[in-house]
């Protein structure tokens, strides 16, 4: 991939602030003055993966490398490289409804006070069950979230261990480039008959050997790296997953409160008042029925004992007939 | 104001003058960088170089430092390029 930069005029700036710390970079005198010298409008960049790039000058002679030393791997992971976000349309936390305790309280003090064999009791002591029914799903699914947050936990501390040696490969990645220069300048300090640039070709063989085995562990590191963190990304989405079952459970609580406390029990002590009513009415009519009976019963007395025998005596009938069906009965 | 001298207001307060190296921008993200160096030399006759991000806006040119290591790696690319283009 090819990149342009451009060189910007000498003098653009020559106040400023620093809001945040410059990096701080060593090159060789060479390199210095080389970019002191840069004056060309227009440069194009490659990565030296796809171009030699100068490493050393001896003498005047550019020293290339076949395959150059780079530093492929930066310190910080890439955006591919971190983890995947948990889907946004779940929610991520339990929220309670702040009054359905009091609510779910009073419900089941309610329950113990009411005549369990009245509808409001029944209706009361049905809410109780099922309140209990739905407290024992979300504990049971909160237990799941404890035990998923431990995995996840050692998920991360591995990952954590993982990230660490990452870093140190990165560093030692980045100290192997770094003493590419420091090495070949040490062959030029040496007074021998050895061929300085021959030497520099096998301390960069070397240099590129080492490199690729440290590639290869990084590599490894960040495929484990990224196994951890799918694994703990399907944790947390299972996690969210399970926070939204709970939330939908303490609705069902809420919906149920709200039914039963708005709807249910005005329903259920209408009910009750009128079957009371009814008893009532029921208790009045039978001592109604029974003080006719006993009236009749006195009338029938009264002319049984007034004229017994006198059976054109509609009384006497009366009486006949009572007695009749009293008997047959 | 000498050619090629900065004067930076540090954090601090403290006001740093600098020998401007270079500055150059990225085509593709327009971010502009100056170079710039207090001629720091160490034994092995190494120079010390500054590089840093610039932003010129209402508040003036700040110097804002590198965000990312990614960003890092493609200056340094860009300055092994524009160290060895003569």
């Amino acid at each position: 991939m090819k990149e342009n930069i451009v060189v910007l005029p000498s003098n653009m700036t020559n106040m400023a602030t620093q809001s945040s710390e410059a990096r701080k970079i060593k090159v060789r005198d060479g390199n210095f003055k080389g970019l002191q010298k840069a004056s060309m409008d227009t440069v194009t960049v490659q990565k030296p993966l796809e171009q030699p790039t100068p490493v050393a000058e001896f003498e005047g002679i550019t020293l290339r490398q076949e395959k150059p030393v780079t530093t492929p791997y930066s310190f910080e992971r890439k955006p591919e490289d971190t983890p995947k976000q948990v889907s946004t349309d779940v929610v991520p936390d339990i929220k309670a409804p702040s009054n359905l305790g009091d609510v779910s309280l009073r419900l089941r003090k309610m329950a113990v006070t009411s005549n369990p064999d009245s509808y409001k009791g029944k209706l009361l002591l049905y809410t109780v069950s099922k309140l209990d029914d739905l407290d024992k799903q979300v504990s049971s699914l909160k237990e799941s979230i404890s035990s998923d947050n431990a995995v996840l936990e050692k998920l991360e501390a591995a990952k954590s261990i993982e990230d660490r040696d990452l870093r140190k490969l990165s560093g030692v990645t980045e100290a192997v480039t770094d003493s590419t220069y420091a090495g070949l300048e040490i062959h030029t300090d040496r007074s021998s008959d050895e061929d300085p640039m021959a030497l520099a070709n096998i301390e960069l063989s070397n240099i590129r050997d080492g490199l690729a085995n440290i590639k290869a562990i990084l590599e490894s590191v960040k495929a484990r790296i990224d196994k951890l963190n799918d694994k703990c990304n399907e944790i947390k989405l299972k996690i969210a997953k399970t926070e939204t079952a709970i939330n939908n459970l303490l609705q069902s609580k809420v919906d149920l409160c709200n039914k039963v406390l708005t709807d249910k029990l005005p329903a259920a002590e209408e009910a009750d008042r009128l079957t009371a009513a009814r008893k009532q009415q029921e208790n009045n009519f039978r001592k109604a029925d029974g003080e006719y009976a006993a009236n009749i019963e006195m009338l029938i007395g009264k002319f049984e004992f007034a004229d017994s025998k006198d059976e054109t005596n509609p009384f006497n009938q009366l009486r006949e007939e009572q007695t009749g069906s009293g008997r047959a009965a | 104001m000498e050619k090629g001298k900065i004067m930076i207001t540090m954090p601090d307060g403290t006001v740093d003058e600098v020998e401007e190296v270079i500055s150059f921008q990225f085509k593709d993200t327009n971010k502009q960088y100056v170079v710039y160096t207090r001629n720091e030399v160490d034994e092995a006759g190494n120079v010390t170089i500054y590089v840093t991000e610039m932003v010129k806006d209402e508040k003036g040119t700040r110097f804002v430092g590198i965000s990312s290591e990614d960003e890092w790696n493609k200056i340094k690319d860009a300055l092994r390029a524009l160290a060895n283009q003569n």
